[in-house]
């Protein structure tokens, strides 16, 4: 436990930035996806707009929550 | 000894210096610099533009009026009408300075002897969103009263009475405290990233084509002209889509201020 | 200014970029006020555990919240 501590305080902090860029890319391929995957159902069945418009706003606050939890990440490591 | 690494021994990447600039001259105690300068530069630009086109109007448009309807009515009928309705000639005044500012400094990115983007130091779209946030705050007062701006941002109706306890400190942070500051940030990230992607494209192509030209690192030279130009295409792009959600973001701000019903 | 309380027409399309800038402010500030009490009572109760639990706590309540307000 004492090795992790360590090997998080001494880490270099460009490598941390990194890790929050390769971190983003999940939420940012997922934010595309439920977009892409809405317009296209609104496009195909307009009448149904409202609903398809409720779900894609869901899924599109929880995957832009995963970028969310690295950006406050970081505070669960500084003491 | 990795071909990489070896190719780009001396290949220094633009960092942040690229965003300080030593003072130009002084003023008193304030030392004018280059982004400063262009703020001006652009206030100038949007008032003498709109100066020129809306000072004499005629009924039929000529010249610069022609232009100036054009993008006074894209403001109009895009942010200003699905946000405010009927109120929206009255807030264009505040909303056509703030979204051509926006978007002129942003186009400052690519001008060639400018070459920098006005809102890509934070203090430019942080004192818009200020400004925006203090207006917020007037026109809810105004309309709602203190307590029913207060009550009508915190408290969402139709909700399992205990949870109020959590809801409102949540509510509370991300009205009042969060948005304004994601407002002024998504405009400053974009155009601090965007200049900084621009910057190294340029810098590769510069060092690989022009300072230690290498039979390996030709294509690297080349890829990075044609990279530049095609993120100078995008960031054009980018740069009028920023300038229309910060204008969108403000325009729905106001009509949180003005209407209490959500 | 003449609004009393009355929105203007098209509000579905307000309602859906309103909600869209909405939503994930509110769980960043679900996670920051969770969060930030947690830590509080990490630093307090001197138990580390604290901060990480509460902070997915604060992600729970902020997504059901996000479920409530906005996905029914």
């Amino acid at each position: 436990m004492s090795l992790i501590a360590v090997a998080s305080t001494n880490i270099n902090p460009g490598l941390k930035s990194i890790g929050y860029g390769l971190s983003a890319i999940g939420p940012g391929i997922g934010v595309g996806i439920v977009f892409g995957q809405g317009v296209n159902a609104i496009a195909r069945q307009p009448e149904l707009t409202s609903t398809i418009r409720t779900n894609m706003l869901l899924g599109f606050a929880f995957s832009e929550a995963l970028a969310l939890i690295g950006l406050v990440a970081p505070f669960i490591y500084t003491s | 000894m990795s071909a990489p690494h070896v190719l780009a021994k001396d290949f220094q990447a633009p960092g942040l210096g690229l965003f300080e600039w030593k003072p130009l001259f002084h003023i008193g105690p304030f030392a004018v610099a280059k982004p400063i300068v262009l703020c001006l530069l652009v206030a100038i630009i949007v008032i003498g533009f709109f100066w020129a086109a809306f000072a004499k109007p005629q009924l039929v448009p000529r010249g610069f009026q022609n232009v100036g309807e054009v993008a006074y009515m894209f403001v109009r009928d895009e942010i200003g009408r699905p946000f405010l309705g009927k109120d929206a000639e009255r807030w264009m005044r505040l909303l056509i300075p703030v979204f051509f500012f926006v978007w002129i400094g942003n186009l400052m990115s690519v001008v060639p002897v400018a070459q920098f983007p006005v809102n890509s130091r934070i203090a430019f779209p942080a004192v818009l969103a200020l400004l925006i946030y203090l207006t917020f705050w007037a026109v809810g007062i105004k309309n709602q009263g203190f307590f029913g701006l207060l009550k009508n941002a915190t408290m969402p109706p139709d909700l399992p009475k205990p949870l109020y306890l959590i809801v409102i400190p949540i509510e509370f942070v991300s009205t009042f405290f969060i948005r304004p500051f994601t407002h002024a940030v998504r405009l400053f990230a974009n155009m601090f990233a965007g200049h900084i992607l621009i910057a190294l494209f340029a810098t590769v192509a510069f060092h690989f084509l022009w300072e230690k030209v290498t039979p390996l690192g030709f294509g690297v030279g080349v890829l990075g002209v044609v990279l530049t130009i095609v993120m100078t295409a995008f960031e054009l792009f980018i740069q009028a889509v920023q300038a229309y959600v910060f204008t969108l973001l403000a325009a729905f701000y106001i009509s949180a201020g003005l209407y209490s019903d959500h | 200014m003449t609004g009393n309380g009355r929105l203007p027409d098209e509000s579905q399309d307000r309602e859906f970029a309103n909600a869209v800038s909405a939503a994930p402010a509110t769980i960043l500030a679900g996670m920051l006020v969770f969060g930030g009490v947690g830590w509080l009572l990490a630093r307090w109760l001197d138990i580390t555990a604290l901060r990480p639990i509460s902070l997915v706590l604060g992600l729970v309540f902020a997504g059901y919240l996000v479920y409530v307000r906005y996905g029914r």
